[in-house]
């Protein structure tokens, strides 16, 4: 049977959001939005107190700040009136999300995420936004659109993230902790073993002495471990330990993963950005009549250039 | 040696926060009425899927999480390419965001 | 004329032998298909839209070239024979067979029918070429080509060799006949007569396909050899056969019967004939007139060993037939339009051709059918050329004196021609053809046949009466006429009356001097000589479908008199003479020479009393017939028709009406209502439940979604408990 704890926190979170989301005074919103932060961080350390054993250490702070940030931005952006300001807490949104991927040591994707979502994507909404909506007088709410003001049913919202939160949070509940961790980075370091300059310069950098090439085992790997510390054999049988800094950069991996594992569909993710441009392109464009006329001057002119 | 700086934030913290991200986002697209602000929320339940992905692959010490993320990078700028081109369309036709004045299809 | 026709007649057999002989039979075949490519091309006038008289030409070459195939066949003719042209249904299984090819049976009887048939089709081609002549370019093509296909209807009924090949021109002809009844589709009267002459139709041919499926479970076969073969195997004794008990045989001939009656309008079945009328001038005579409608006394002689097999068939048959010619002669009295008293004066000569049939006359019923088909046309062809002329005008009070007016004598001529005919003035084909049958009432004994007779004498001195009525109205006294209501836009102060021309004149005086010929085949040679009724006789007798043996007893009317005149020589007749029946103590046939005469003579007297010496005399007796309160019935009656047609609407089309409705109540409230949209209302009164949730927001279909995936998740999270939970339940279900 499942602790019943989790699923209060959900319900209180799902509670505190509908509040925020209602149209009431901003000062009873802020209070809602800091009630809902504070039910995930109560979530959060329920969860982290039944499936982790483990003391905290340096990172976690961190942890607690970017996750209570995003989740406080998140809602921020979804129960703002000005869309404007939506798109502007949504950059908080990514900004934090990026320092989370930080903490994963996805170290590339934390600045792809902001320099794609927060430099592009999100400028490109400014712009539509900007496009399409009078920007309002902020003294003046009557000058706001009526669809902004008003949410649409957010009980029955409310209830469908509640429901959908309970399943995440018994999904995590029920799932993660019989899943062991692998004892290696083995990837990583297979990855510099496919990268032979970088490998060769690698070890010799750690030691010019080394008979290069080195010893390969049955299944044809150089990199042997023990334990947790990875090691190669030279051609004379002498054991070189490598360096954890030695192993390939969270890019370096991501890229040679990207191109030697999903190279079909890098392609096609090629082809649709290729799609999305012509789409949007020929949507956006503005239709022009032309009629008869103006096509066989231009046709005209074209020629008395030619000649 | 990997796991131990995982820290206490453990693979389900990362699932929670991603979980409550895509919550906010589901119930931000179910209640506002801008159409522009919709596909935001949208971004936002995308943020949520990258932030899981990467955890899991970070827990797996797999980098296909962060190649997913690439891959919804892509999805989500197309989609964003598209919806924003489709949005301005509209505009341009009924001069208003709400997508219940778009409603042409319903009985 | 006539010189010539006798000299065909005495042209040695040798010659004519030689020419045919030039050719295989198969030849025969052509007869039939001429009308076929003469449809053919007309179809193609018509799409062509071609704005010529081409297809009426078309028309009279190819039925012309039947016409002469058909004449050439009777002059090479040497005894009945089968023209096989292809294997059309064979259908053969363990035990049985049903065998139905596309073949000719050519006797003496199809010649005779095909020898009218072919001629006066050709004739009235030719009129209707000019009769038709203000819709060239319109529906003139469409005219020729039901023409044609009549043509081609008729043949496959009469020359076919099997009962399902005339079952295909029955329904040929059938619908050719609707086709022209309603060539005036913008009329509605016409496309209700068109429509009242299909539906009555379709009774009698219910009654002929029942009847060719009894013929075929009795007898094995449809082809007349075969049931030919079959009876001679059975001694035509209906008791022998005993498939289904022994009631077919018994049930055939009034099924027939049924068939003939709504082909040739007999008694219950009669109305469609004279709104037949509606249809063009043309088609009243030829097929309302002279050929389809004979259709059903050729059905009978066709299959008279069959109606032999019951007792009772032939005398209801003449029955019928001869009140039917009393019923239709009464109603012709009181008819104003020319063209309606004719078509029930067909009506009436029909009901003498079956009193012919039911007496044991077919060769006097045949013959008949013969000089009937002429006097009919030429009298239609007349009343025909005064509508066309007078714009439309066919009520007798309103024409007169047609006889002196400038390029109407040959009409009033012609006309004459046929009323003499018509009414058995002495000496005319028509006195010839009526006294046979008149005569053969008296001679066959049987159920009140001589009440019959006597009837069927009155019936000829009321027709001698109404067809004078006509002419001498019509065609005699002072000159006078009113125009019609078909103007064509002319002003009816200034209209003068457009005789006819050259090619009506032409067929008028060739179809008139066939009437007066057609008295010469009576008086004609033939091979068995001594036959009752000379040319005719012959060619009905030498008809081997009629038992397979020509010239033999065929018949047995009761017991004592094992002997019929059908098919008998002279010789046995004289033999057995005490047998037979007399009229004043003389010989019928003698006695009915004078009768007959003197009844027409009576009857026409009063015509002419009536409607040329004292034309006022006829209204005042209507209208002292009217005025006592006794008799006022007949002449009210018999102007509507005795009513019949109301009768029938009362009797028939009102309750089938009212049932009608009734089960249309039924359909639509019950099997309509209640349980097809009964059934289609259940899903569509659940929806409206959900229909909510299509409210095309995108956002109420998001939710749907999101719950639904939601739903999923716990389903398959939850997976491992509900099947644990199943299982207990299933167990402890279990003992």
């Amino acid at each position: 049977m499942d602790p019943v704890l989790p699923y209060l926190a959900c319900l209180v979170l799902a509670l505190a959001l509908y509040a925020a989301i209602r149209p009431s005074a901003i000062t009873f919103r802020i209070g809602a939005i800091v009630a809902t932060v504070a039910a995930a961080g109560w979530l959060l350390g329920i969860i982290a107190g039944y499936l982790s054993s483990l003391e905290g250490d340096a990172a976690t702070p961190f942890f607690i700040i970017f996750s209570l940030a995003v989740i406080a931005a998140a809602v921020r952006m979804i129960s703002h009136e000005r869309p404007i300001y939506c798109a502007l807490h949504f950059i908080l949104v990514v900004i934090a999300s990026a320092g989370l991927l930080l903490l994963l040591e996805a170290e590339f994707m934390a600045f792809a995420l902001i320099i794609v979502y927060a430099g592009a994507i999100l400028i490109t909404y400014m712009f539509v936004l900007m496009l399409a909506n009078q920007a309002p007088d902020p003294n003046e709410p009557e000058t706001m659109e009526y669809y902004d003001k008003i949410p649409r049913e957010p009980a029955a919202a409310v209830g469908v993230g509640f429901l959908l939160l309970c399943i995440v949070t018994g999904t995590v509940l029920h799932g993660t902790s019989d899943l062991p961790p692998r004892p290696n980075n083995t990837v990583a370091w297979h990855t510099l073993e496919q990268l032979p300059k970088q490998f060769e310069a690698s070890i010799l950098e750690l030691d010019e002495t080394f008979a290069w090439p080195p010893q390969k085992t049955e299944q044809g790997n150089a990199i042997q471990f023990d334990q947790d510390v990875a090691y190669v054999l030279s051609a004379e049988n002498v054991r070189l330990d490598l360096d954890v800094s030695m192993a390939p950069t969270n890019t370096q991996s991501v890229g040679w993963s990207l191109v030697n594992d999903f190279p079909v569909s890098l392609e096609l993710a090629g082809v649709i950005l290729l799609m999305a441009m012509l789409g949007a392109a020929v949507l956006a464009r503005k239709a022009i009549e032309i009629g008869d006329r103006e096509k066989r001057n231009v046709l005209s002119t074209n020629e008395e250039k030619a000649s | 040696m990997m796991l131990a700086s995982f820290g206490a934030a453990t693979l389900a913290s990362y699932l929670v926060v991603s979980g409550i991200l895509l919550v906010i986002g589901v119930v931000g697209f179910l209640v506002r009425r801008n159409l522009i602000v919709m596909f935001l929320c949208t971004e936002l339940m995308f943020q949520g899927a990258a932030i899981a992905f990467v955890a899991a692959g970070r827990y797996y010490l797999d980098y296909s999480g962060q190649v997913m993320v690439i891959f919804i990078l892509t999805v989500a700028a197309a989609e964003a390419a598209l919806a924003l081109a489709l949005v301005v369309f509209m505009h341009r036709q009924r001069d208003t965001l709400d997508p219940d004045a778009y409603g042409e299809l319903a009985e | 004329m006539i010189s010539i026709m006798q000299s065909i007649i005495a042209t040695p057999a040798g010659q004519i032998d030689q020419l045919v002989d030039i050719v295989a039979p198969t030849w025969a075949q052509f007869i039939l298909w001429m009308p076929l490519i003469s449809l053919v091309l007309c179809g193609l006038c018509a799409a062509l839209k071609v704005k010529t008289k081409a297809p009426a030409i078309i028309t009279v070459i190819s039925l012309a070239t039947s016409f002469v195939l058909t004449l050439m066949l009777y002059f090479g003719y040497e005894g009945a024979e089968v023209i096989h042209i292809f294997e059309w249904i064979h259908v053969h299984w363990n035990g049985g067979s049903f065998i139905s090819d596309f073949a000719l049976y050519i006797d003496k009887l199809t010649l005779l029918w095909m020898l009218f048939v072919t001629g006066l089709g050709t004739l009235i081609a030719v009129y209707a070429s000019e009769y038709m002549e203000h819709d060239v370019g319109k529906g003139y093509a469409r005219f020729f080509a039901g023409v044609s296909v009549f043509l081609f209807a008729m043949s496959c009924l009469v020359m076919g060799d099997n009962l399902l090949m005339l079952y295909l021109g029955w329904e040929g002809v059938g619908f050719a006949s609707y086709w022209l009844i309603g060539y005036f589709y913008q009329r509605p009267a016409a496309v209700a007569a068109a429509k009242k002459a299909f539906i009555v139709n379709r009774i009698g041919d219910l009654g002929l396909a029942l009847a060719i499926y009894l013929i075929w479970s009795t007898f094995g076969t449809i082809q007349y050899d075969g049931i030919s073969t079959a009876l001679a195997a059975h001694n035509n004794d209906a008791a022998t056969f005993s498939a289904f008990g022994g009631w077919t045989v018994h049930a055939i001939p009034y099924l027939l019967m049924l068939a003939a009656f709504g082909k040739s309008a007999q008694l219950p079945l009669y109305v469609w004939l004279p709104d037949a009328m509606e249809g063009p001038t043309p088609v009243s005579a030829l097929i309302h007139a002279a050929t389809m409608v004979t259709a059903g006394v050729y059905l009978i002689a066709r299959t008279y060993p069959l109606f032999q097999l019951d007792d009772y068939a032939l005398p209801i048959v003449a029955w019928v037939g001869g009140l039917t010619a009393l019923f239709a002669a009464t109603i012709g009295m009181a008819q104003y339009d020319i063209k309606r008293i004719m078509a029930y004066s067909t009506v009436s000569q029909l009901g003498y051709m079956f009193l012919g049939l039911g007496v044991l006359s077919s060769y006097g019923a045949a013959y008949h059918v013969f000089t009937h088909a002429f006097f009919k046309a030429v009298l239609f062809l007349t009343c025909g050329a005064i509508m066309h002329g007078f714009a439309g005008q066919l009520d007798l009070r309103k024409l007169s004196g047609l006889r002196k007016m400038r390029g109407w004598k040959i009409v009033s001529y012609t006309m004459l021609v046929g009323c003499l005919c018509l009414a058995g003035f002495p000496f005319t084909s028509g006195y010839f053809s009526k006294d046979a049958i008149l005569a053969e009432a008296f001679v066959t004994q049987g159920s009140g046949f001589e009440i019959l007779g006597w009837l069927a004498i009155f019936t000829a001195g009321l027709t001698a009466y109404y067809t004078f009525r006509v002419w001498f109205r019509v065609c005699c006294g002072p000159e006078y006429y009113e125009p019609g209501d078909e103007l064509h836009g002319d002003d009816p102060s200034s209209f003068h009356p457009h005789p006819p021309r050259v090619a009506i004149n032409f067929v008028l005086i060739a179809i008139a001097s066939g009437a007066i010929i057609a008295a010469l085949p009576y008086f004609m040679d033939n091979e068995t000589k001594g036959i009752n009724g000379g040319w005719v006789a012959e060619m009905v007798h030498d008809s081997p479908a009629r038992g397979g043996v020509p010239n033999a007893v065929v018949a047995v009317v009761d017991g004592e008199h094992a002997t019929a005149h059908e098919g008998v020589a002279n010789a046995v007749v004289d033999q057995d003479h005490a047998t037979h029946g007399s009229i004043l103590g003389m010989d019928p046939h003698k006695a009915m020479y004078y009768i007959s005469g003197v009844v027409g003579m009576i009857g026409l007297g009063f015509a002419f009393f009536f409607h040329l010496a004292r034309r006022k005399a006829a209204d005042s007796l209507r209208n002292k017939l009217l005025a006592s309160r006794f008799t006022r019935w007949l002449p009210i009656a018999m102007e509507n028709k005795w009513y019949v047609d109301e009768f029938y609407i009362a009797v028939i089309r009102t309750p089938l009406w009212i049932l009608g409705k009734l089960f249309a109540l039924i359909d639509r409230g019950i099997i309509d209502g209640l349980l097809v949209n009964g059934i289609a209302g259940t899903p569509r009164a659940i929806a409206k439940w959900f229909s909510p949730l299509h409210n095309g927001a995108v956002q109420s279909y998001a939710v749907s979604m999101i719950g639904g995936a939601a739903l999923v998740i716990l389903l398959m999270m939850f997976m491992p408990e509900i099947m644990s939970f199943l299982q207990s339940t299933m167990i402890g279900a279990t003992p």
